[in-house]
């Protein structure tokens, strides 16, 4: 399989981007000054923000991205009800998620992206992978979602393999402390302080040399071939998370 | 809707071309100003991104060229589409440009002039940008757009200021927008600059702006990154014509706005005259140059460039044929007057520039008008102008002493490099003492045409010398035939006969062109013109070739080969020869391949109309891909199979039009090979079309002739050079 992914999203090529929130009871827990699920609210915004401008041609917003959002605890809600363009977005605002009781069932999201994806991929030659961007504060509950999620990364179109982001919400997914994020690389799984960690590792796709270039447009010094594992401790690394999740073949 | 408004300046021998950012359509116009010793050749493409066009908005590109018979100044600029509204920031700076390098033409400025002018337009541009507002669909856009004015209005260009007596060049350029010089030696080179320069109303992005000059440049092409890889590199200036642009942006404004320009020149290869001009002008009274530019407020809008009706519209394509009208006030003619005969609203006009400019001509209507102008030459050259001028050639050698003195690495200098003083207007840069800042002869020829509601306007070929005879009035048959298609024709070259533009009485109102006394003078030279070419197609063509032309006969292909190959001779007469019945032959007449026989002192080819398929499966090896692709997504089109039977045929120039456009190319023919397939034209269902085959030989035209062709129809067209 052609793993450049260099495909450019466009009006006519048109990225798909599936994001999987835990929405589950842990995300009332306290994040800095608000509760996590506000930062991943706002974080969502700001990301959809990005994608509305990256889409803007004068007065026109170009149909680059299409989206798909799961909200998952024990159940996974369809957010979107759909896979939805840019446009359908910029009309309707973007979502506010609200925190549930429910556990963490990881492996049905991953699930219902796969049966998205399976939907999806045929339509999709000339497009960039598509990429998921999956967030969670706590070890999954119920099934593995691995198996899945590597069934999933074995999925593709001619530009590459679908991705796979994994965005950790919660301290000490490091043995080290990220530091300056402007000169930060990325993950290695020796850095991984955990078994979590070094899970969520490995359920997540290596960052495509194109991606990391445009990440570095945006100030950030991602290496290409890091895992795309994000330690989501602080409001600027879930920014950092976001804005690699919207990344995605923009031209 | 404006398309590619152009202004001459009837006083000051100047143009202008400036693409609408608001017009839908393909917009494509090109002058060719034939000057002392060389031709000036400029054409200005322009096509909005298709997604503009669902609601009508303006496309980020923005496209302009100025110029006279001593300078040439083109912009392109491209509206960076994530800033915000980067279409006034192409539209604001491509003007500012324009302005700033017309009035430093001769002392272009320096790079660091140029910097620092820029930083001060930036902050110029600035409040127009804060004061602009926009529709909000949501809380969600305000905040793109919000994130996006904090970046500014940004766009890339390429500006270009041409001397060209000199034939030097200073090319300035910020960001990715492209440039393609070739030079007299026939080399060329991409100049690219920093893709990453920016102008921005923020003022805060790097400009990485490299200033070029170049010198003995025949050609500049420049584009923005919408265009095709392969557009302007052919070494063909006039391989990209309007068809060329058509199929181009058939196939890229999918996805980008397109806008390409062109600045070639020529060294004339016959005395400056008459030059068969491809561009459909309009004109408008020009505004002073002297005058601050006019930015619109933004977003742009029709408003900008007047109402439906005051504005000027030419299209070359015939698939996008739309409304023309006139702004402004125009000095009547003597003897031009309203058409009211037919009721189809057509205007006619005739302008003359130069020396004892005028600017005349008188609307009728709102819907459908017609202008043309015509810069008749002096009387000592009107004997020599005619239609049938070659058009210049793309890559034309210089001197030989000029060509080996300089080398392509010593063209050019880059960056910071110190600049060349530039010659004062009057001064004689050849050292000749040959060259006047004011042409002896320039030509603009234009062609305008209305989209009438079915209506009937004129399409002049519009270089040809109507005092000249045409042969063809001496065929009554084919008069006739042509009178009566005559109300709805929809363009006529201008080499008609008598009775060709008495047909037109009710149409168009003729006086306008010429004058009582031109009438009869016209039908005294047709006459004797006409006896003129039935002696010698008689004596020549017609004994060989009759049965062929009638159909009697078909010629097997090893009979198609010329007998021989006389050294070509200047004939004795070589105005415009016609010959040959236009009237379409059934199709049972027309030979297998299309190939039709020559005579051994006969020029003779044949010109048909063909399926895609076949044309493709015919030329296919000869044309591109992306040719061959534009043309499987041409919805309509008229493809004409050329064959060339005549050794002493150097050059062919084929000038068609369907009453919206007239389109011409020249094309050289190669020493080896006697047949030659070219010319496409997208042609609209039930117009006719008319066709003028021109044969040249190195720049003298030996023989003419027009014909009015219906679509769908096979015909067998000949020209047939008269024998010494």
């Amino acid at each position: 399989m052609n793993r450049r992914h260099t495909a450019i999203a466009t009006g006519k090529s048109q990225a798909l981007i599936i994001y999987l929130i835990d929405v589950s009871g842990s995300m009332k827990d306290k994040f800095e000054t608000a509760q996590k699920i506000d930062y991943v609210n706002q974080a969502l915004e700001n990301m959809l923000t990005v994608m509305v401008q990256r889409s803007m041609r004068g007065e026109v917003i170009s149909p680059r991205y299409r989206i798909a959002m799961a909200a998952y605890d024990h159940t996974v809600t369809d957010i979107l009800d759909g896979v939805r363009d840019i446009n359908w977005l910029v009309e309707k605002g973007n979502p506010t998620l609200l925190p549930s009781r429910g556990t963490t069932e990881t492996a049905l999201a991953f699930r219902w992206a796969r049966d998205l994806l399976r939907a999806e991929l045929p339509a999709m030659k000339g497009c960039p992978a598509p990429m998921i961007c999956h967030l969670t504060d706590a070890e999954f509950t119920g099934e593995d979602p691995q198996p899945i999620a590597e069934e999933i990364m074995a999925m593709g179109n001619d530009d590459g393999a679908v991705l796979i982001e994994n965005i950790f919400m919660a301290p000490g997914l490091t043995r080290d402390p990220i530091g300056d994020l402007g000169r930060w690389k990325g993950v290695s799984r020796d850095q991984l302080s955990s078994d979590y960690g070094r899970k969520l590792c490995d359920m997540s796709s290596s960052l495509p040399e194109t991606y990391a270039r445009m990440m570095a447009s945006e100030g950030y010094a991602l290496e290409a071939g890091r895992p795309m594992l994000i330690p989501g401790s602080d409001s600027n690394l879930i920014e950092l998370a976001f804005t690699l999740g919207g990344i995605t073949g923009a031209g | 809707m404006c398309v590619i408004e152009t202004v001459v300046e009837p006083d000051a021998d100047e143009f202008e071309l400036r693409a609408s950012q608001t017009s839908g359509r393909n917009q494509f116009a090109s002058i060719t100003l034939a000057v002392k010793d060389h031709d000036l050749r400029v054409h200005l493409g322009y096509r909005r991104c298709l997604v503009f066009d669902a609601d009508d908005r303006p496309g980020q590109d923005a496209g302009v060229i100025k110029g006279d018979a001593t300078h040439a100044v083109a912009v392109i600029a491209d509206g960076v589409g994530q800033s915000y509204f980067g279409n006034l920031a192409s539209s604001y700076l491509s003007e500012w440009l324009l302005s700033v390098l017309w009035q430093r033409r001769h002392s272009p400025p320096t790079e660091e002039e140029f910097v620092v002018s820029l930083r001060e337009q930036e902050k110029v541009f600035a409040p127009t940008v804060d004061d602009c507002s926009h529709t909000v669909r949501s809380r969600l856009h305000q905040a793109a757009l919000d994130r996006a004015r904090a970046k500014g209005s940004q766009t890339v260009f390429a500006a270009l200021l041409l001397d060209v007596v000199t034939a030097e060049c200073h090319l300035y350029q910020v960001g990715d927008v492209k440039a393609i010089v070739f030079l007299e030696d026939g080399s060329s080179q991409d100049v690219d600059s920093d893709a990453a320069g920016r102008w921005s109303s923020k003022g805060r992005t790097a400009l990485c702006l490299r200033h070029t000059k170049v010198s003995r440049v025949s050609r500049i092409v420049l584009k923005t990154d919408g265009a095709s890889a392969d557009w302007g590199r052919s070494t063909n200036a006039l391989a990209n014509d309007a068809i060329a642009f058509d199929m181009m942006a058939a196939a890229c404004a999918p996805d980008d706005d397109v806008a390409v320009a062109q600045i070639a020149l020529a060294r004339a290869t016959v005395p400056a005259g008459s030059m068969p001009s491809t561009a459909p002008l309009v004109v408008r009274p020009a505004h002073s140059l002297d005058e601050p530019t006019t930015v619109p407020s933004a977003p742009l809008s029709d408003s900008t460039e007047g109402t439906e009706e005051e504005r000027c519209e030419l299209e070359r394509s015939a698939a996008d044929c739309s409304e023309v009208s006139v702004q402004g006030d125009y000095k009547p003619v003597a003897g031009c007057e309203e058409d009211t005969a037919s009721g189809d609203e057509v205007a006619h006009m005739s302008t003359q520039l130069g020396g004892g400019a005028e600017l005349g001509g008188s609307i009728s209507g709102e819907d459908a008008r017609e202008i043309e102008q015509a810069c008749p030459h002096s009387d000592a050259s009107a004997g020599a102008a005619t239609a049938d001028r070659p058009e210049a050639h793309s890559t034309p050698s210089s001197t030989p002493e000029a060509a080996d003195a300089e080398t392509k690495g010593e063209a050019f200098e880059c960056g910071g490099a110190p600049l060349v003083p530039q010659p004062e207007a009057n001064s004689d840069p050849r050292g000749t003492g040959e060259y006047e800042s004011e042409p002896s002869r320039q030509q603009i020829e234009t062609n305008v045409r209305s989209e009438a509601e079915g209506g009937e306007a004129h399409a002049r070929d519009g270089a040809a010398a109507p005092a000249l005879p045409q042969a063809h009035a001496s065929d009554p048959e084919c008069a006739q035939e042509r009178a009566s298609e005559a109300a709805e024709d929809l363009a006529r070259p201008a080499e008609q006969s008598e009775e060709d533009i008495k047909s037109d009485a009710g149409v168009v109102d003729t006086a306008a062109v010429f004058t009582q006394a031109d009438a009869k003078r016209v039908i005294s030279q047709a006459l004797l013109g006409a006896l003129l070419c039935l002696l010698i197609w008689v004596t020549t063509s017609a004994p060989g070739n009759w049965q062929e032309w009638s159909g009697l006969r078909k010629i097997p292909a090893a009979a198609v080969e010329p007998q021989g190959k006389p050294p070509f001779q200047e004939p004795r007469d070589v105005r415009p020869v016609d010959t040959e019945p236009s009237a379409p032959l059934p199709d049972t007449t027309m030979p297998e391949g299309g190939i039709v026989s020559g005579t051994e002192a006969g020029a003779l080819l044949s010109v048909r109309a063909v399926s895609r398929q076949e044309w493709l499966a015919n030329a296919g090896a000869r044309v591109s891909a992306e040719r061959q692709l534009a043309l499987e997504r041409m919805p309509e089109a008229m493809l004409f199979d050329i064959a060339i039977r005549d050794k002493r045929v150097t050059h062919v120039n084929v000038t068609a039009a369907d009453g919206i456009a007239i389109d011409a190319a020249t094309f050289a023919i190669g020493d080896s090979g006697n047949v030659f397939v070219a010319a496409v034209m997208p042609i609209e269902e039930r117009r006719l079309q008319h066709v003028r085959i021109n044969l040249l030989n190195q720049g003298s035209t030996i023989a003419s002739k027009g014909y009015t062709l219906r679509r769908g129809g096979k015909y067998r067209l000949s020209v047939a050079a008269p024998t010494n």
